[in-house]
């Protein structure tokens, strides 16, 4: 059996729309009542159709918004139970990187600074010389010159953006990244060079994959087992090969069969 | 000004070309080198002010001697009266630059006070948001609803006029825009996904918004100090023609300007000279303010 690493029971989020006094609340369901198990080394995907909860589920497991109720367990410990201190070490070893490539960069810092961000934060005793070198070393991982060190977010490309993304993402060697997205901003050629880096990527940091989509000829090429996502519910879920050779709920069906596939299978 | 970080070049450019980015700071300042309005204003603005400073220096004349021979003349360049003199025959232009240099300085600090404070109150207000928030807010309106003037009028009557007191009224006004302000554009800034990516980096409260919110509200802040700092020489003015202002033999362009209304039939001279340099000074900010605007890229904001 392989070791599970995150373990959700349960979990919701809602969010209140009407606030009438005297009005019964109502509440968006965003997510509700999802649990799933995240196991070392695998590739698990995310998948459904716009508004279906998945970067809810992703800031929640993060603990980036508070969650309405439910259960979740990092490395076999209740977050709840997490000390402060704890959660700034999580935080070392669980990171993610955004849908929106240039969002997700300050556009007054220079990509190096961007990149050079988390050792400032957990290697405080680093030289410059040393977290400069780092910096260099991860940027040529992810494919981006040297020569854009001193750039601003405005002066690259949506795919070198979230090449720097993915960079400042594994600077302190996490063991989960959290993929929301990734590729669907980007042009169908710079996304198969993408995937294939994260690919690369995955077995250089032996990284734990969440990898969030609504394409699912991209969850198809990468992902070990996926889980598939309506309206704040998981509808389905199992092995990769399995559920798209035999999709059981007519939703999965309407979603494999409506989808053309822009990047061969591996 | 905030927020422009050079990392080592030396070592980043080790056999490699010296490749540096252009930061929005160097794009906006390209933006508004081009603007002709906002060039002309900011010279005009850099000379009143140099004048302001060290003119002083260069004119035979003192700002509070008096010369009883020639009181009330007109301008005249050979008594070295450039401008004229006054009811006690002190020379107006050499009252004006120094009454530049009061007005100019009450203009900046106050603004630059209330700045801080505002940024401090707002951006805490706006990225806390919550209770905290409409605690924080509610304090403003409260402030923003006080009838301010008759206060600080109440209190230079039972303090005395002070010019440290004059600051603090005037600060303690603005603030309240400047923090309004800021709390919302960090309202909007937060939900930027890089906001977001630096909290998932394990980054502190406080330090994102020292090293990402603050530096991203600069541009609209520095529009926003070429326009409070008009309004701030207004307020000093108006609390000058009411006779709260600064005292004799001290000067500001808001009391040259109140006692030349009073003798305007006799001595045009005295309204019109501090009144044609506070009026270009204020429309050089407000040019500058609009270049600076369209400059800084709008959406960036
Ligand atoms: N702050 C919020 N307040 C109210 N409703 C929200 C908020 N954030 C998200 N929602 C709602 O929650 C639901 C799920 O949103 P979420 O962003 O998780 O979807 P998603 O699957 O990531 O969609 P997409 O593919 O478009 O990114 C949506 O219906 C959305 O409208
Ligand atoms: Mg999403």
């Amino acid at each position: 059996m392989k070791k599970e690493i995150l373990n959700v029971q349960n979990l919701k989020l809602h969010y209140p729309i009407s606030r009438g006094f005297f009005v019964k609340r109502n509440f968006i369901k965003a997510v509700d009542g999802v649990s799933f198990s995240l196991f070392v080394g695998e590739t698990l995907g995310i998948v459904g159709e716009s508004g279906s909860g998945k970067s809810s589920i992703c800031r929640l497991i993060l603990s980036l918004i508070p969650k309405t109720s439910g259960n979740i367990k990092w490395f076999g410990k209740d977050f709840n139970l997490y000390k402060k201190k704890e959660i700034k070490s999580f935080r070392k070893k669980v990171q993610i990187i955004f849908q929106d490539p240039y969002g997700s960069l300050d556009p007054r810092m220079t990509i190096g600074s961007i990149i050079k961000e988390p050792l400032g934060i957990f290697n405080k005793n680093l030289s410059k010389n040393e977290s400069t070198e780092r910096v260099i070393a991860l940027m040529s991982d992810v494919g981006l010159s040297s020569d854009l060190y001193n750039r601003y977010p405005h002066e690259i490309s949506g795919g070198q953006c979230q090449r720097v993304g993915i960079a400042r993402a594994l600077i302190n060697k996490p063991s989960v990244l959290v993929c929301d997205e990734p590729v669907s901003a980007l042009d169908l050629s710079i996304q198969a060079q993408i995937l294939d880096l994260l690919d690369v990527l995955k077995h250089k940091y032996n990284l734990t994959l969440i990898f969030v989509s609504h394409d699912l000829s991209v969850v198809k090429a990468i992902c070990d087992n996926v889980i598939v996502l309506k309206s704040g519910k998981i509808i389905e879920n199992g092995i990769t090969s399995d559920l798209f050779k035999n999709p059981k709920d007519p939703y999965t069906k309407k979603l494999i069969s409506s989808v053309p596939s822009p990047i061969p299978a591996r | 000004m905030f927020g422009i970080r050079k990392y080592d070049n030396k070592m980043v450019n080790k056999g490699a070309s010296i490749v540096k980015g252009r930061s929005l700071w160097i794009d906006a300042r390209r933006r508004l080198f081009q603007n002709k309005a906002a060039v002309t204003a900011l010279f005009l603005l850099i000379v009143i002010s140099l004048l302001s400073i060290f003119g002083p220096f260069f004119l035979q004349h003192n700002f509070s001697d008096t010369d009883w021979g020639s009181i009330y003349q007109s301008p005249n360049l050979q008594t070295g009266h450039y401008l004229g003199t006054d009811g006690n025959g002190r020379d107006l232009l050499v009252r004006i630059l120094y009454g530049g240099r009061l007005s100019l300085s009450i203009g900046l600090i106050a603004t630059l006070v209330s700045v801080f404070i505002g940024v401090i109150y707002g951006t805490i207000a706006g990225y806390f948001g919550g209770k905290l928030d409409i605690f924080m807010m509610r304090v403003v309106e409260i402030l923003y609803a006080m009838p301010y003037l008759i206060f600080v009028i109440i209190l230079m009557v039972v303090f005395g006029r002070n010019i440290y007191f004059l600051f603090l009224a005037i600060g303690a006004v603005e603030w309240l825009t400047m923090a309004r302000i800021v709390r919302g554009q960090t309202i909007s800034l937060k939900e930027k996904e890089f906001i977001e990516t630096s909290k998932a980096l394990g980054q502190s409260d406080l330090l994102i918004i020292i090293k990402h919110i603050i530096p991203n509200l600069a541009g609209p802040i520095v529009v926003y100090i070429t326009l409070m700092v008009p309004s701030v020489i207004i307020l000093e003015s108006f609390l000058s023609f009411l006779g709260l202002g600064v005292q004799e033999p001290l000067t500001s362009w808001g009391v040259l300007i109140s006692e030349g209304s009073r003798e305007m039939e006799a001595a045009w001279w005295l309204l019109i000279f501090p009144g044609l340099f506070m009026v270009i000074t204020l429309a050089s900010l407000n040019f500058i303010g609009d270049g600076l605007r369209d400059a800084i890229d709008p959406k960036e904001y």
